[in-house]
């Protein structure tokens, strides 16, 4: 019969074989969560930047992005589409900062909701240089007008995401993606010609 | 002709009256989202329809130009290896709660008080790379003007009779957290007390919020255009603004687009007054 201090000894040793194993598992999840930042942040702070966000803004919002993932893929919760997840998660916190904002803060300065827009790489021909500059200003210049969900949309496409995704983050059927795109779409077409 | 069950909440025009296949519907064909007979419907289409070819080069190669234009555009502000740094402090911290329920409350504390996780990973990062970081952030905070990105200028919602009825409290004391937080993301890691205002971009007294996207840290030493001169600026536009001369949002918006341009426009003068240069009203940091 085991006796009750072999037994604490036992269990000692399972608890910290599990501890260990916790560990592990944690370790490889944390490096898993900071790959996923590393390929996703620039892309989620572009998109961000469309919500009218500063950048620290973004930044928090990003953070608990990753944060959240983590916990989920802890709880060993669904892994699939996990791109998808994260613009997800990152368009609802996006939109409550921006309703705390409107609440409580208003930006006097450079708040135009498409920040983004005055951080184009320089080309090396200048008149190429100015010529690009024109023609990114003309199209967002129309961006600007389009109704809120066709540039999201719009912008997720840009990002890379599929529209089936597009139209998870966005909380939208795939036809709605679809209309929103092409509307988008029809409207720049119109301004170049 | 409208969709089938798929696009039900959203029905979308399959075909023209021509018979032709909608934009919406080759749009969807690009990703194959289509259900696969009508996905093979469209393919076979295509294959004998210019017409329809041609629109569907036309909307993918639209696609692919905005695609670049947008990626081309931004830059990122603070560097990726600082708020990588960050990220995996916070996991570190995270991942060290064993349970179900106390990581949730974890992750809730975390939130709640990110602002203060945020100052310990960032004081843990500036010790680990206090010889590198103020190489890369450096440029930023000699300069005279704050970086826009980090303090765009934030307002309460206030009126004019509010400012100046004197109900407005005096420019609060930024807590020392909150300070270290600032010179942390303008890249200053070991700030010499008494070398920096930590000013409010728009002054408290003209409706300006107590929040880190309304500070940062002025040098006393930055040439000409330093703390004193601004603080002669802050005074100036107050008493302008209670008069009636200037409207507050525009003095607000004037003091956080440029503050040096402001000054000159109200003072009249290329260069800052000699009595300004010794201007003393806020206290300095230290």
């Amino acid at each position: 019969m085991e006796t009750p201090r072999a037994q604490s000894r036992f269990e000692g040793l399972f608890s910290s074989s599990l501890g260990n194993q916790r560990t592990a598992e944690s370790s490889a999840l944390e490096e898993e969560v900071t790959a996923l930042f590393d390929d996703l942040r620039s892309p989620l702070h572009r998109y961000l930047a469309s919500f009218g966000l500063t950048i620290q803004d973004r930044e928090e919002v990003i953070q608990e992005v990753f944060l959240s993932l983590f916990l989920h893929l802890r709880s060993g919760k669904p892994r699939t589409n996990l791109r998808g997840w994260i613009f997800r998660v990152a368009h609802n916190l996006g939109l409550k900062c921006r309703d705390r904002n409107q609440r409580t803060l208003k930006i006097v300065s450079s708040a135009d909701p498409l920040s983004i827009e005055s951080h184009m790489d320089e080309a090396p021909d200048p008149e190429q240089h100015t010529s690009s500059i024109q023609h990114r200003e003309r199209l967002l210049a129309i961006v600007k007008v389009l109704p809120e969900q066709d540039r999201q949309a719009l912008f997720l496409r840009a990002e890379g995401l599929r529209y089936r995704e597009i139209a998870q983050v966005l909380g939208i059927s795939l036809g709605g993606v679809a209309l929103s795109i092409t509307r988008a779409l029809a409207r720049l077409r119109h301004a170049e010609v | 002709m409208r969709g089938p069950g798929i696009f039900n909440a959203e029905p979308i025009t399959m075909r023209h009256d021509d018979g032709h296949f909608s934009d919406e519907v080759l749009l969807l064909a690009l990703d194959g989202e289509l259900p696969a007979r009508l996905q093979a419907s469209v393919q076979s289409h295509l294959a004998v329809c210019p017409n329809c070819r041609t629109r569907f080069q036309a909307i993918q190669s639209e696609i692919e130009d905005f695609s670049t234009t947008y990626r081309s555009l931004h830059k990122l502000s603070p560097p990726q290896r600082f708020s990588r740094a960050m990220l995996k402090a916070r996991l570190a911290e995270l991942g060290a709660t064993p349970t179900q329920g106390r990581m949730d409350r974890m992750l809730q504390s975390v939130m709640l008080w990110r602002r203060w996780v945020y100052l310990g990973a960032a004081v843990l990062i500036a010790a680990v790379c206090g010889a590198l970081l103020p190489v890369a952030f450096g440029p930023v905070w000699a300069a005279q003007t704050p970086d826009t990105d980090l303090t765009p200028g934030l307002t309460l919602s206030v009126s004019v009779k509010d400012v100046c009825s004197n109900t407005l409290e005096d420019a609060p004391e930024v807590p020392s957290q909150m300070a270290y937080e600032v010179f942390t993301q303008y890249g200053i890691h070991d700030p010499r007390p008494r070398d920096y205002e930590m000013d409010y971009l728009i002054t408290p007294a003209l409706g300006g919020a107590n929040d880190i996207r309304n500070l940062w840290p002025q040098p006393y030493s930055a040439g000409t255009w330093n703390a004193h001169v601004k603080d002669a600026l802050e005074d100036h536009l107050y008493n302008l603004v209670c008069k009636g001369a200037v409207e507050l949002t525009t003095a607000q918006r004037e003091i956080a687009t440029n503050w040096i341009a402001a000054y000159q426009k109200y003072f009249q003068t290329e260069d800052p007054l000699p009595d300004h240069l010794g201007f003393y009203k806020d206290r300095p940091w230290e």
